[in-house]
């Protein structure tokens, strides 16, 4: 028995840890963010209540390792380990037929399929509890061993009761592969195979990737990842990619290649869950409006299963440290402190913390006229309101400025760009290159306002450009004009929208 | 031999450990003439003879020794656990009691900080008022102020104790809201409470029974939303309020939180019949936080213009009206009194609320608006009723908003709800009211561990003192309020609405 499970041991322990490093990294990190746990009183007075959410806690509390993903990948290998050492003893105590102890790998396998579903532990636990429960039954009431006719003890008992000596059976080296490595390892193959083509799991693997890489501000591999062709295939993709453009301000120069139509491309609208949730906390941290980012957080602690998680804590915390609040601030830290994995974290903030109270950023004093979201009228031009109203606070804001812009040129609202250009490009772009789309616009708008031009001089060469272009389009050879301005607003506005 | 040397030198080493763990300070080197800066700063207070044990700790400090003190006799000496003047309950309660009118003085040392020698600071006093407080407060738990949450209840508080137990939480209605508790004349045998999730309603708790009626579904069907019940019985006065938020950003406040209608409503808890007078169900004038008068003859209510919300919320102030209530007709008069006129007064006025014997009116009073919690400028306004004189209460106030308040049954005490400590979460204060009206300093609601005012992640809504502990049949409530699924599916959800 021991031999076969060092065996079965040595085949899983290795392929579930790389599956878990290679298949879902990011879902590990995930959910430990996505999880809470603090050893302060509230934790167990109202997040869980105790005994009845006992396996809620004890998740609770493992997950916090999650924080490391070869940590993370460990541990989901503990579990289908466990599963397989019980079925496997299991297994024994019933049969005690070596050749079938490949089967112990039919329940692991199907852990293995659904352990991505697994995110809050619980029912890893409960597998490991089921299958533990199981193969204390069978070690209490399978008193003796069933010697079956096949089983090893049975031969040996037989050839001893027959005078003979006993003998070995004797398997060929393909037998044993097949018993030992082959059928478990195709076993796990499937369960391995069923949870790669989970769409759930795959999409949250990549969706936690994008965000993972717009925490590190890792706008480049953001981009190489979701190409302007995963990004027509994909609006949840499509949308970081667009955070990413405006990130490394090239939004006004390639959002239309992503597939952007509308203003709502740009942000989850109205969205009640916490993809749609997370990703605006970070369009709103992108674009300064930290205010809005603490509100959507108090939104996001609503979708986890504990009410709160430590990604809402670490994110408001540092919007705290951001803002300048260090009551609030140290508040977060604090109850942070109060976990098993935050110290490595927490010691940087405890010093800008340090320094925010050696030097106080002064409250404002006067309440804001300017208010997000409820404000909003509906429809896909609500982004385009609230950016309008954040200018009233923000009016430098670069970022605002050009979601505001790049929105009405995606409505393909000309007159309305120029109006704004005109009012936030001169200390928006101060010392900025005018961008590809804008300089394209702003030669439409000069049929509105002829005066444009003195404000904002546009390259000789573009002119020359749209003027091939728009006599390609008075010709009707709309797929010239596209060909002689691919990637132009031009294009985007005459050939390939209905407005 | 060996043995018995191991044992002694364990207990030895045990010895040692627990004499350095215990070990506290003696002496100190410095004295001055500063109050200590405890917290909660209870220096110069004013508490009810039944009051839990005023715990305290000084930032940074570990290691503290308070003093109490009568006419030079030591009544009781505390050392701190863990930096926490942890006062035994059963002394303490014995201190008050034989002490109860008359000032006791506190003498504190610490020890770390600044002052790792010792320091002696100024002593302070503490008046022990042989006014009662009722035995218990209610209360919601909720995150501060947004839309969303997960879990939330209604706690109930033993003043006396830290005892703090469920009085009904949202595990009953599938995670949904639980709010606006009142009671009959602070009595635990009469209350009502909203339940909003499916299969929601008002539930009434009176003659040892439950019983749910939705209010949208009878009469005039209108909700009901701020809730006052007569004190006399039988009738409950709701106004029905269309609340909306909006959130600001970059400026002092957060949220404002505003009605863009708002009527008043009377229910009949013995024949379920709904009273909507006309004349406060109109759109042209918004009624909002309705209050009865201790006979139970007047309702009084706050009362505005309407105006377009929220753009001209600074044109929205709230005027305080009475009418007469004919408890047996059950019919309003047709006189309508202003208590309070804000166009000669100025501000907005809220959760107006009586002195049980009938001699004072308290309300939040704020710039505009109708929602004190987010106004930062609201505090409390005292009248004394029989010759509308404003009496001070300025002890009862912070730069912070304080808001929803109540009266003791005895009228001698009032629990108000602030967010002093750090703009963002409110907590309990309670302060004592003389019969002359002299308001004593508030203090904070004392808890075992005084960090736990700071690591709580709920904030404290509708505080409410009740005269008992409220037992609500948990069986029946589930049966009354029973909504179907768990919310577990929520993740899958968001991916479904994603995907």
């Amino acid at each position: 028995m021991k031999k076969i499970l060092l065996i079965q041991s040595l085949l899983l322990i290795p392929l579930v840890f790389v599956f878990w490093i290679v298949a879902y990294p990011e879902t590990l990190q995930w959910m430990e963010e996505y999880s809470f746990f603090s050893t302060l009183p509230d934790f167990t007075h109202l997040q869980v209540r105790l005994p009845g959410d006992a396996l809620r806690y004890v998740g609770a509390f493992v997950l916090q390792f999650y924080r490391w993903t070869w940590v993370a990948a460990a541990l989901q290998t503990l579990f289908a380990w466990a599963v397989m050492a019980l079925a496997s003893y299991t297994l024994w105590r019933v049969l005690r037929i070596e050749k079938l102890m490949w089967a112990a790998y039919i329940p692991t396998a199907i852990f293995v399929a659904r352990q991505c579903l697994y995110r809050d532990l619980e029912w890893s636990f409960v597998w490991v509890i089921v299958m533990a429960l199981v193969a204390i039954a069978a070690r209490l009431f399978v008193r003796r061993p069933v010697l079956a006719k096949y089983s090893d003890d049975y031969q040996a008992n037989t050839s001893q009761k027959r005078g003979k000596n006993e003998v070995k059976p004797k398997r060929s080296r393909f037998a044993m592969a097949l018993i030992y490595v082959i059928l478990p390892a195709v076993l796990l193959g499937a369960g391995f195979y069923v949870s790669l083509n989970d769409m759930d799991c795959a999409f949250r693997e990549r969706i936690h990737k994008m965000e993972h890489l717009a925490e590190e501000q890792k706008w480049e591999e953001i981009l190489e990842f979701v190409t302007p062709e995963v990004a027509l295939n994909d609006d949840a993709l499509k949308r970081y990619a667009i955070l990413a453009l405006l990130e490394t301000d090239m939004l006004a120069n390639r959002a239309f290649e992503y597939g952007v139509t509308t203003p709502d491309d740009f942000y989850f609208m109205d969205r009640d869950e916490f993809v749609g949730i997370y990703y605006n906390s970070l369009l709103y941290k992108s674009m300064g409006v930290d205010d809005e980012v603490i509100h959507l957080m108090y939104l996001l602690n609503e979708h986890s299963r504990l009410g709160f998680s430590f990604r809402s804590l670490r994110t408001m915390a540092d919007a705290y440290l951001r803002i300048g609040d260090a009551l609030l601030a140290e508040k977060y830290l604090t109850i942070l402190s109060h976990t098993t994995c935050h110290g490595a974290w927490l010691k940087p903030r405890w010093e800008k913390l340090a320094a925010l109270k050696a030097n106080p950023v002064p409250r404002p004093t006067e309440p804001s006229d300017v208010a997000v979201g409820a404000h909003g009228l509906q429809g896909q031009v609500q982004l385009l309101n609230e950016s309008l109203r954040l200018l009233e606070a923000f009016p430098t804001n670069k970022k605002i400025v050009d979601v505001l812009l790049c929105g009405l040129l995606a409505i393909c609202d000309v007159e309305n760009f120029g109006k704004y250009f005109d009012k936030y490009a001169p200390q928006a772009y101060a010392g900025h290159k005018m961008p590809l789309y804008y300089e394209e616009a702003l030669i439409l708008y000069s049929y509105i306002d002829r005066t444009i031009y003195e404000r904002f001089p546009v390259r000789q060469a573009r002119l020359n450009d749209f003027q091939r272009f728009s006599q390609y389009m008075n010709s009707g050879q709309k797929s010239m004009a596209r060909q002689s301005a691919p990637r132009s607003f031009w294009a985007y506005m005459y050939c390939s929208t209905p407005y | 031999m060996n043995i018995n040397y191991m044992r002694r030198l364990f207990v030895v080493l045990a010895s040692v450990f627990l004499l350095a763990c215990g070990s506290h300070p003696e002496g100190v080197k410095d004295k001055v003439d500063a109050m200590p800066p405890i917290f909660p700063d209870y220096v110069g207070v004013t508490v009810p003879v039944n009051i839990a044990p005023l715990n305290f700790m000084i930032e940074g400090v570990e290691h503290l020794e308070a003093i109490f003190m009568r006419d030079g006799a030591e009544l009781l000496a505390v050392k701190s656990r863990k930096g926490v003047v942890d006062i035994p309950i059963a002394k303490w309660r014995e201190m008050l009691q034989a002490n109860a009118g008359a000032s006791v003085e506190v003498t504190v040392r610490a020890w770390g900080g600044d002052n790792p020698e010792g320091v002696e600071y100024a002593p302070f006093e503490i008046f022990i008022s042989q006014d009662k407080i009722d035995d218990w407060v209610s209360y919601r738990l909720i995150e501060p102020g947004y839309e969303g949450w997960l879990q939330m209840g209604i706690y109930q508080r033993e003043l006396s104790s830290f005892n703090e137990e469920v009085l009904v939480d949202n595990s009953v209605n599938n995670m949904g809201c639980v709010n606006c508790h009142s009671f009959c004349a602070h009595s635990p045998e009469t209350m009502m409470f909203h339940s909003r999730s499916d299969n929601g309603g008002t539930v009434f708790w009176q003659n040892g029974q439950l019983s749910k009626t939705n209010l949208a579904t009878v009469g005039p069907k209108k909700q009901g939303t701020y809730p006052r019940w007569n004190p006399k019985g039988r009738y409950v006065a709701y106004s029905s309020n269309y609340t909306l938020q909006s959130f600001y950003v970059g400026g002092s406040r957060e949220n404002e939180t505003y009605d863009r209608a708002s009527d008043l409503i009377i229910f009949d808890t013995e024949t379920g019949k709904v009273l909507a007078d006309e004349r406060f169900n109109e759109l042209a004038r918004w009624e909002t936080y309705p209050e009865w008068s201790p006979d139970g003859e007047y309702i009084y209510f706050c009362s505005a213009d309407s105006v377009w919300m929220p753009s001209d919320r600074r044109n929205l102030h709230y005027d305080l009206l009475r009418v007469k209530f004919d408890r047996n007709t059950m019919t309003l008069g047709e006189e309508v009194d202003t208590v309070y006129n804000t166009r000669l007064r100025g501000g907005s006025i809220g959760y107006p609320r009586i002195s049980p014997d009938g001699q004072y009116l308290m309300y939040a009073k704020l710039e505009y608006g109708t929602f004190p919690v987010w106004h930062e400028e609201s505090d409390m306004e005292m009248m004394r009723l029989s010759d509308g004189e404003l009496v001070d209460v300025s002890p009862i106030n912070s730069n912070d908003s304080e808001s929803y308040h109540s009266w003791s049954s005895t009228s001698r005490w009032k629990v108000v709800a602030s967010r002093r400590l750090d703009s963002r979460y409110a907590r309990v204060y309670i302060a004592h009211i003389a019969e002359d009206g002299t308001c004593g300093r508030a203090f904070l609601l004392p808890q075992r561990n005084p960090h736990h005012n700071i690591w709580r992640l709920k904030s404290y809504n509708i505080p409410e003192l009740m005269t008992g502990k409220v037992s609500l049949p948990k069986e029946r409530l589930l049966e009354l309020l029973d909504a179907g699924t768990g919310r577990d599916s929520q993740d899958s959800k968001a991916i479904r609405s994603v995907n």
